[in-house]
């Protein structure tokens, strides 16, 4: 895809989110995060990951896709929101991000740009072309309200199949291994229920006692790992 | 998860590898520890060490003239022993007491109960060891070499002044004990006994009378006459038998008879013979300088060079220790070095393909663009607008733009207005 292209696209996502005044932009304004964004996405790293993904998508056709790590900050949802972003604008992709981290608002800085229909919180058409719907666990309907929210980590499968005919692919955005509680969606049930998973390192979670356990919780899950991704960047 | 036993090949490369990895800060802490010991071993109080070997012969223990008097010892184990001993009667506490003070070795007086302490202190500061069979090296440190010199001369003197009087005082010894009994023989055998006069007479008597009574009759006046010389000897006999009881219990010594004089005669003679020997030994170890079994191999010299420190065995010192360094340094290395991971190497232990990297995103200062902005942001971001940028510190153009963190040059003109 061209630059004009993703110019293209970048001008059609920001028509959906139509500024609203000549005031000097927010933070969350495409005008002010699309750029970087695209920028970063753009790097040779990262579209030779979006490609790797794409690869191993098309070889083993899995659907849901769920980041993993073992601690916070270590860029998972960073990763999902620039897999879906380079899925939607370089590929034109249906994408659906299922965010179930509580981290609402980490979430819509990163992909606030490129959503289609300006309210972050619930997911009104079946998917867009090009277009990235994000979407909680809090919105998930009887799944996930706050009065029943066991329940969503063992409903996920569920759901994703609800879907499928929506979306190209479905991206699961979980806590952190080590974070995982009473009042976190557990990760590696998560992980179970999606057709792949990757595992995001950083220089954090390089000691090999650390690998060795995360590779007996992943085998003892059954989790299917498509691959593990290295951040070089610091926690944000 | 099987526990398969791993086989772990090494290749030259990993060899070399692992050697370009460690090769400078080994050669880096190595010529660090080598430096240091050099400048320790000046930096030190010297010491000097002066010595001398001192030869003992297996004659020394022996004595062929007087063997049968003087005992000597033939094993060499005992002959060693002896000479040990010998050595250390010679380093006695007055000799000692006198050669620290002469070089001021003690500080404090002779009557102090310190004192002691310190002596034992220089005593085992002297050095016995055995070479050989017969030879045995003495010596000492000191921080002056001619101090040391003149001390290890003091302990050869010593030495050898012991050695020599203790062996001529054992045959003095032996010899004082032969002169009294050599004595004690002569006195008894210059003494005459009447008992033998007594004996004699009465021997040729009774011949007399047993002549004369042949002849004539028991009251012949002749025979009268020899019959009461006889008895007359007799009573003179016994009482001399008596007194010389009464004497050998008295005064514990026995006056010869006939029958035991030979005997002693005989004794007598030999530990004269025994004594002359003797007398002839003595005189003979009178004269220090023909005295064969003892001398001084390698005489006390005056040290030329320092003992302690040793320069070069401080500088092996150091680059053992230093390797010794650098190899624990090389192992926590290489142990964190194989306890810590990479990137790939965890897809490796994880059994998956390593996807990719994301590199660190654009300029950290511009990250905060990305900070969450709360639920009702969105609504009043244009009230927002001014203050959140002034904090970010981001500058807007005239068009109200943000400009684009990562450089202006990536940007086409369209993404710009896209942008805008």
């Amino acid at each position: 895809m061209t630059n004009s292209n993703v110019a293209e696209k970048a001008e059609e996502l920001t028509e959906v989110n139509p500024v609203e005044s000549e005031e000097p932009k927010v933070e969350s304004d495409p005008a002010v995060l699309l750029p970087p964004l695209f920028q970063y996405v753009r790097t040779t790293p990262v579209k030779r990951l979006i490609n790797k993904i794409l690869a191993e998508q098309q070889r083993t056709e899995f659907y849901s896709l769920s980041a993993l790590s073992e601690y916070p900050g270590e860029g998972r949802t960073f990763l999902v929101s620039a897999v879906a972003l380079g899925y939607a604008v370089f590929l034109n992709k249906r994408v659906l991000v299922i965010d179930t981290t509580h981290q609402e608002e980490t979430a819509r800085a990163y992909l606030g740009p490129v959503l289609s229909r300006g309210q972050f919180s619930e997911k009104k058409e079946t998917g867009v072309p090009g277009v990235v719907d994000v979407v909680t666990t809090k919105t998930l309907g009887s799944f996930a309200d706050g009065q029943n929210s066991h329940i969503a980590d063992f409903g996920m499968r569920a759901y994703i199949e609800s879907v499928r005919s929506d979306y190209d692919l479905v991206l699961l955005d979980t806590c952190a291994l080590s974070c995982a509680d009473l009042e976190s969606f557990d990760p590696l049930i998560l992980a179970e229920q999606t057709d792949q998973s990757i595992l995001i390192t950083s220089k954090r979670s390089l000691k090999r006692e650390l690998v060795d356990r995360v590779k007996a919780d992943l085998a003892q899950c059954e989790i299917s790992l498509l691959g593990t991704v290295f951040n070089h960047g610091d926690s944000l | 998860m099987s526990s398969d036993i791993k086989e772990i090949t090494i290749s030259p490369e990993d060899v070399i590898r692992f050697i370009g990895r460690n090769f400078f800060k080994t050669a880096l802490i190595v010529s660090i520890c080598a430096a240091l010991s050099i400048v320790l071993a000046f930096e030190l109080p010297k010491s000097y060490k002066s010595q001398a070997v001192l030869s003992v012969s297996s004659s020394y223990f022996r004595n062929p003239l007087v063997s049968d008097l003087i005992s000597e010892v033939y094993n060499e184990g005992e002959q060693a022993a002896v000479r040990a001993s010998l050595f250390r009667r010679a380093l006695s506490n007055d000799f000692l007491d006198k050669l620290g003070e002469k070089y001021s070795l003690f500080e404090y007086p002779a009557n102090h109960r310190l004192r002691a302490l310190e002596r034992e202190n220089f005593r085992k500061r002297i050095e016995y060891s055995i070479l050989t069979k017969t030879n045995f090296k003495v010596a000492i440190e000191a921080n002056d070499p001619v101090v040391a010199f003149e001390m290890i001369r003091s302990i050869v003197e010593q030495t050898i002044e012991t050695f020599v009087n203790e062996r001529y005082s054992k045959l003095m010894t032996t010899r004082d004990a032969i002169q009294s009994s050599v004595d004690s023989l002569r006195q008894a055998l210059e003494v005459t006994d009447p008992r033998e006069i007594y004996a004699e007479e009465l021997q040729s008597l009774e011949g007399e009378y047993q002549d004369l009574v042949s002849k004539y009759t028991a009251q012949h006046p002749a025979v009268i006459k020899l019959r009461t010389k006889r008895q007359v000897l007799k009573s003179a006999l016994a009482q001399a038998e008596q007194k010389a009881h009464q004497t050998a219990a008295r005064e514990g010594k026995e006056i010869l008879s006939a029958t035991t004089r030979g005997p002693s005669q005989d004794i007598y003679n030999e530990l004269l013979r025994k004594l002359n020997n003797l007398n002839i030994v003595v005189e003979m170890e009178k004269n220090r300088e023909s005295i064969s079994y003892l001398g001084v191999v390698e005489p006390p010299s005056v040290p030329l060079g320092a003992s302690f420190p040793n320069k070069l065995r401080f500088l092996i010192g150091g680059i053992f220790f230093g390797f010794l360094l650098a190899g624990i340094r090389v192992l926590a290395d290489e142990l964190k070095r194989a306890y810590a991971m990479s990137g790939p190497k965890v897809s490796q232990t994880l059994g998956v393909p390593l996807l990719g990297e994301l590199p660190t995103f654009i300029d950290r200062s511009k990250i905060r663009l990305l900070d969450a902005p709360s639920e009702d942001s969105t609504e009043d971001s244009t009230q927002g607008t001014t203050n959140e940028q002034t904090k970010s510190g981001v500058d807007s153009n005239e068009d109200g733009l943000v400009e684009d963190s990562v450089g202006d040059d990536r940007l086409t003109p369209t993404e710009h207005k896209a942008s805008g």
